[in-house]
């Protein structure tokens, strides 16, 4: 297994975007593509192979499930972690999410400064269950 | 006024209350009646006299019912042989007018019809009033022997039977008039309410649907077994999916004996949007106590149900909205504090910490908003399951020990019924406990311990939370479980909060089959408890 290094980070909010970009390039050293909607992540999926996704729930246009489901037909996504990322969840919803596929639910308002590490633990548990 | 004045008849004594029966009979000037004119033409047959009449006296005339054999049908009471006739008890005989001074004079005597012979006997109603005559009359002279008396006397009472059975069909007819109008009231008034009614026989079988009712179900009343009411008339339960069951329709539940209050279903009636009301009703019981059916009055809440949900619509996207700007907020402020742009000036340090304790209250004052709202709307699904109470009661602590420590106050256990179960859902048991601490470290004297305690108390396990803090005045302490109440809003400026939190807590408890309160008194600090019931398998 080898260490996690392209995340690719799918999210509406340009403000969310950038502090999320920043916390991962230069808290967590990983090489970032940021799109800001479902099909755009999904157009630039071959050229970046990212190693993980973050995905935002609540989109305009494709949301966070939506895009999760198109992922899922795509072979070359098959070993890839998706994590979700939304606001304060019922343990409920947390379960839905994951019976779609998610490998984790990251709340927000999340902390950008130990988003990085949060994010490598569910690879290695994502890795750690193949 | 005329020359016979000084010889008509004297007043009866109780010639007012005379006047008044004979109105009451309502018979005067009314059309001949062929009861009545079969009486008089037998009287005249049975005595064999040219003309027999039912007379009856007001103040100023005799009135003729029935006539035979005259054609006037009234005549002025001055030259009434039967206003005389009235002042005996018995029968009034003149065997030639011609003879009697009392009547010698008078123009029926001296000119057309040349009474001589007159009988009458009196129709005498049940109070005693001498209303008239039965008489007879001729205009040659006569005797009347007893015979002829008696059968005065029975066709007088015969009279007095018809008056008496045309007066009673009369009120028969005025019952049913009265009774016609009420229902007519009724049915207008039921008509015109806005509210639907609904009522059914004791069988359950429906027996009336006002306009209201009729416009909703989008039909008339269907004979029907009472068990597919729900299904004929589209009824389903408040989320409007479910179809409704018998046992919760509210008509049967009103014919079961219960007093049916607020209860939420949806009409669904083909056509029609679903129709949300609330249903009030009870059993109709007759004055023995005897179940006569049921009666339900619904009243449309569908507006407020549209209202309820724009504003739940609308909590849930200003929440979505006010988050969105927190998470870049916070995470702006949290990677400047991380040191992801490199080492700050102390000053900057400093105002971001400010800004970070803001975006935090921010954030749990939009979560708070969130709760509360779903909590008061029935929308927090609660994850129950049994589980012990005390490693809950000490994660909560241990968490809350940084935040305390703030205020430089000491958190400290004292756990009895360390075996408890409760049926409860762990996270909001925390958020309860958060509550509670927070306050406890916010209001307790710098320096000072807020004790936690549980022990189990009449099938309840109880969590209080002692603080050391300045207490609070019974008098508030009913404002304190409510939204928004926070005792001293400088306060809750100066130690953070939304005014929100014991609200939240208060319902989240009973939610979970528990309560809440608090013991204090100024100066002593306060004892804020929950309670949960104790779980059993």
């Amino acid at each position: 297994m080898s260490e996690l290094e392209r995340v690719m980070h799918i999210e509406d909010d340009p403000s969310i975007r950038e502090v999320a970009r920043i916390a991962l390039e230069v808290v967590g050293g990983f090489i970032v593509k940021s799109c800001s909607s479902g099909q755009e992540g999904l157009d630039a999926l071959k050229q970046f192979t990212p190693d993980l996704i973050l995905l935002d729930v609540m989109m305009p246009g494709m949301d966070g499930p939506q895009t999760l489901a198109h992922l899922r037909t795509l072979p070359e996504t098959d070993n890839i972690p998706v994590v979700f990322m939304t606001a304060k969840v019922q343990p409920s919803e947390v379960a839905e999410y994951q019976r779609l596929g998610a490998a984790m639910v990251i709340t927000k308002p999340f902390d950008p400064m130990t988003l990085p590490d949060q994010i490598r633990a569910i690879w290695r548990d994502w890795h750690g269950q193949d | 006024m005329n020359r016979f004045c000084d010889q008509t008849a004297p007043d009866a004594v109780d010639e007012n209350l005379r006047l008044q029966t004979l109105r009451d009979y309502q018979i005067l000037d009314t059309p001949p009646e062929r009861s009545f004119d079969d009486l008089t033409a037998l009287g005249a047959e049975l005595l064999k006299t040219s003309t027999a009449l039912v007379s009856l006296v007001d103040e100023h005339r005799q009135w003729f019912k029935s006539r035979f054999g005259l054609d006037a049908f009234e005549t002025a009471r001055e030259v009434s042989f039967c206003a005389h006739a009235i002042q005996h008890e018995d029968v009034f005989v003149v065997p030639d007018a011609r003879l009697d001074e009392r009547f010698a004079g008078n123009p029926l005597v001296t000119d057309d019809p040349f009474i001589r012979f007159y009988a009458g006997m009196p129709i005498t109603a049940p109070n005693g009033a001498r209303l008239g005559t039965f008489c007879v009359i001729d205009s040659i002279p006569r005797s009347l022997d007893s015979a002829g008396k008696d059968s005065l006397r029975r066709l007088a009472r015969l009279a007095e039977e018809l008056l008496a059975l045309r007066m009673e069909g009369m009120a028969g007819r005025f019952r049913q008039q009265q009774l016609e109008r009420q229902q007519a009231m009724n049915e207008c008034l039921l008509g015109s309410l806005v509210e639907a009614v609904v009522v059914c026989d004791a069988e359950g079988k429906l027996t009336l649907f006002n306009d209201t009712a009729r416009e909703w179900h989008g039909a008339d009343i269907r004979d029907m077994d009472p068990a597919s009411l729900a299904a004929q008339y589209d009824l389903f339960e408040a989320d409007g999916i479910t179809p409704l069951p018998m046992q919760s329709l509210p008509l049967l539940r009103a014919l079961q004996g219960e007093s049916v209050r607020g209860a939420e279903i949806c009409i669904a009636a083909g056509g029609q949007p679903p129709r949300f009301v609330l249903a009030n009703g009870g059993p109709l019981r007759d004055s023995e106590g005897q179940l006569m059916g049921a009666v339900v009055v619904m009243h449309d809440i569908s507006e407020r149900k549209r209202i309820e949900l724009m504003k739940r619509n609308f909590l849930a996207s200003i929440s979505h909205e006010l988050r969105t700007p927190l998470t870049s907020i916070s995470g702006a402020i949290n990677l400047l504090l991380g040191g992801a742009s490199g080492e700050l000036p102390e000053t900057a340090s400093k105002m971001l910490v400010i800004a970070q304790t803001n975006a935090t209250r921010l954030s749990l004052l939009v979560n708070d908003l969130l709760d509360i709202e779903k909590l008061e709307s029935g929308h927090m699904r609660l994850h129950l399951s049994p589980q012990l109470l005390l490693p809950l009661v000490r994660t909560a602590i241990e968490s809350n020990l940084g935040y305390a420590s703030d205020f430089s106050v000491k958190l400290e256990l004292q756990a009895n019924a360390v075996d408890a179960m409760v049926l409860a859902d762990g996270v909001r048991v925390a958020q309860i406990m958060d509550n509670y601490l927070s306050n406890a470290a916010k209001f307790s004297h710098p320096g000072g311990t807020a004790y936690v305690s549980t022990e189990l108390l009449d099938g309840h396990i109880h969590v209080s939370v002692h603080d050391t803090g300045a207490g609070i005045d019974p008098a508030d302490h009913p404002l304190l479980f409510q939204k928004f109440s926070q005792l001293d809003t400088s306060l809750s400026r100066k130690r953070g909060g939304t005014g929100l939190g014991l609200a939240i807590v208060k319902q989240l408890v009973e939610r979970m089959g528990g309560n809440v309160g608090l013991r204090s008194e100024p100066g002593e600090g306060a004892v804020f408890w929950f309670s949960l019931p104790l779980y059993s398998e």
